[in-house]
């Protein structure tokens, strides 16, 4: 059998797989809980922009996540404004918070920066909970419209992981693409070397804020379809923990690569789950795990299945893209 | 000839070190002008200096009859002026060919829009970019390792890459931070083969170098820096026989009792 063939029945097993998760799954619960682990993929991706490609830590991605989410719910309860409108309006809102935090990116490195970037999850959140004439404060916001696409409502669980799954899908193409661009070079460049990339042309403010932005916007929709979906949203979800499960899904599965993320996103949303029957040890086993992953895979799971995380490559390689993809290391 | 680069007066104090001292040099059109000097006389506080790393204390920078000086290291090499760097700096985890693509950064409009659908257009713009760079890796003989990371190259290899790289940004003006240091004799005398080739196309080079049989014949004109200060300029035969030079490598001739 040829790489070809080979590559191919992969490709229609791994679909088929993807497709048919909501027949496999027992019940609602478990249902839902794939729904979510897609949002995370979501938001896993847009934070791999800045944090795997760009190479600067962020604790805000939850913020952004919330923003999304926020935005959605209040324009749908509050003024009425249909998700579809509303759905962009999340994206565009958030990828305005990530210019403001990309701004100190600018002047602060490392863990400087990632301590802005709490602060600034925090100050977030803070006003979620406090300004109640506008966020409707700690109670949350309840009776999000749901979506409903020229006549057919979205109702049942299995409908939404259907739905979602095309965010899913487009988010991952709109990274690989972007990945293969002068762009995602661009920040890479800046992630490996800042000095050689200011010298090779590369404008360093343009491209830091711009990935905080990119990253910013994944999350701002995946808040504004999290919002949509379960139709009741409150602060507290939007917390600096969460912002920390994002970091560890983009660390654990693979950081700047396109496929690390995804992997990352849905092993963090049900092993905990798959782990419940340990009772109270469960969240201790899981933590175990996290730290033996980052001292034995170090790059991340999807290493496991190739090298230098190029599972990805291998799966959509194609005619033209030899030059371009690198292939094997030494 | 008229200057490309014309370095008027620059000074550059660091605390109470003057480590340039009002400098004055140009750099002619389609020459090849080396800077040399002992170790600490300034030479890559200059080239950091006009690649936009220092803004310099005092004195004008000038390149291409636009004042430079000030301006970041970004907008500098997108007006024509491409470096490379004593200790190669390259983007050890890309590939070879990633790396030269991304000196051609400034030159490839993909747009946005390109960018994420991946359009006809984008590809064509990608399409002709590639094959540009890899032309470049040809042309310094990495063709063969395009896909290969960088941090797996020799050191040799690295050094080569790093101009082609620059070579990528189609500049007017390209400075060399000792691209030798390191090199075998082989390698070398592929570098100065290189170089003269860059001259042949038309770039003018400005070249740091220890390396002396190097300098001597590259070079079509020499300025020799000590302690910050300029002390000779001229052609590598003026160069080799002024006295200044002779004592600021080997140190004053003692008289004979």
């Amino acid at each position: 059998m040829n790489k070809k063939v080979l590559r191919y029945l992969v490709f229609i097993l791994l679909a088929a797989v993807i497709l048919s998760i909501p027949g496999v799954m027992p019940n609602n619960y478990y249902r839902g809980l794939a729904n979510l682990s897609l949002i995370y993929v979501i938001v896993a991706l847009g934070l791999n922009f800045i944090y795997g490609y760009t190479g600067y830590i962020s604790f805000a991605q939850a913020a952004f996540f919330g923003i999304g989410a926020y935005t959605t719910a209040l324009l749908g309860v509050d003024h009425h404004i249909s998700f579809w409108l509303a759905l962009p309006l999340s994206g565009i809102m958030a990828s305005l918070f990530g210019v403001l935090i990309g701004i100190p990116s600018l002047k602060l490195t490392g863990h400087y920066l990632a301590m802005a970037t709490i602060g600034f999850g925090i100050i977030v959140q803070m006003l979620m909970q406090n300004w109640t004439s506008f966020t409707h404060g700690a109670t949350g916001v309840g009776n999000i419209p749901g979506i409903s696409l020229g006549g057919f409502t979205i109702s049942s669980a299995s409908q939404y992981y259907y739905f979602l799954l095309f965010f899913v899908v487009l988010s991952i193409l709109v990274t690989w693409s972007i990945e293969h661009s002068n762009l995602g070079r661009s920040f890479k460049a800046v992630r490996e070397d800042e000095i050689a990339a200011a010298t090779s042309g590369i404008n360093l403010t343009f491209t830091k804020v711009f990935s905080f932005a990119l990253s910013a916007f994944f999350a701002g929709i995946a808040g504004g379809l999290y919002a949509s979906m379960s139709a009741y949203i409150s602060p507290d979800t939007f917390s600096f923990d969460q912002s920390i499960v994002f970091f560890t899904m983009v660390l654990i599965g693979g950081a700047g690569t396109m496929l690390g993320p995804v992997i990352g996103a849905i092993l963090l949303t049900f092993v905990p789950e798959l782990l419940r029957f340990m009772k109270e040890y469960y969240m201790a086993l899981f933590g175990i795990g996290i730290v033996l992953i980052m001292i034995f895979i170090p790059q991340g799971i999807v290493n496991v299945f190739a090298k230098d995380g190029q599972f990805a490559e291998w799966i959509t390689a194609k005619r033209t893209a030899r030059v371009e993809s690198p292939q094997k290391d030494l | 000839m008229e200057p490309l680069l014309t370095v008027d007066a620059i000074s550059m104090i660091f605390g109470g070190l003057r480590a340039v001292d009002s400098l004055s040099m140009n750099v002619m059109l389609g020459e090849i002008h080396s800077l040399i000097g002992p170790n600490g006389a300034g030479k890559t506080t200059v080239l950091n200096v006009i690649s936009g790393f220092y803004k310099p204390t005092e004195g004008k920078v000038l390149f291409d009859n636009k004042l430079i000086q000030g301006s970041n290291s970004s907008t500098i090499s997108r007006a024509g002026l491409a470096r490379t760097f004593q200790n190669v700096r390259l983007f050890k985890e890309l590939t070879v060919l990633e790396n030269v693509q991304i000196g051609m950064y400034a030159l490839v409009k993909e747009g946005i829009i390109g960018t994420v659908f991946h359009t006809p257009y984008f590809r064509k713009v990608n399409k002709a970019s590639v094959e540009e760079c890899m032309a470049l890796l040809e042309m310094v003989g990495l063709k063969d390792k395009a896909s290969l990371r960088a941090r797996n190259m020799s050191y040799g290899q690295q050094k080569v890459l790093e101009i082609a790289r620059a070579l990528a940004q189609k500049p007017k003006l390209l400075l060399l931070d000792e691209p030798a240091a390191g090199l075998n004799d082989t390698e070398t005398f592929e570098l100065i083969k290189l170089v003269r080739q860059l001259q042949g196309k038309g770039i003018t080079v400005l070249l740091i170098e220890h390396n002396m049989r190097l300098v001597m014949n590259l070079s079509d004109r020499i300025t020799v820096l000590n302690f910050g200060k300029k002390i000779a300029e001229g052609n590598p035969d003026v160069i080799q026989n002024n006295e200044e030079v002779i004592q600021a490598y080997l140190g004053k001739r003692r008289a004979y009792a």
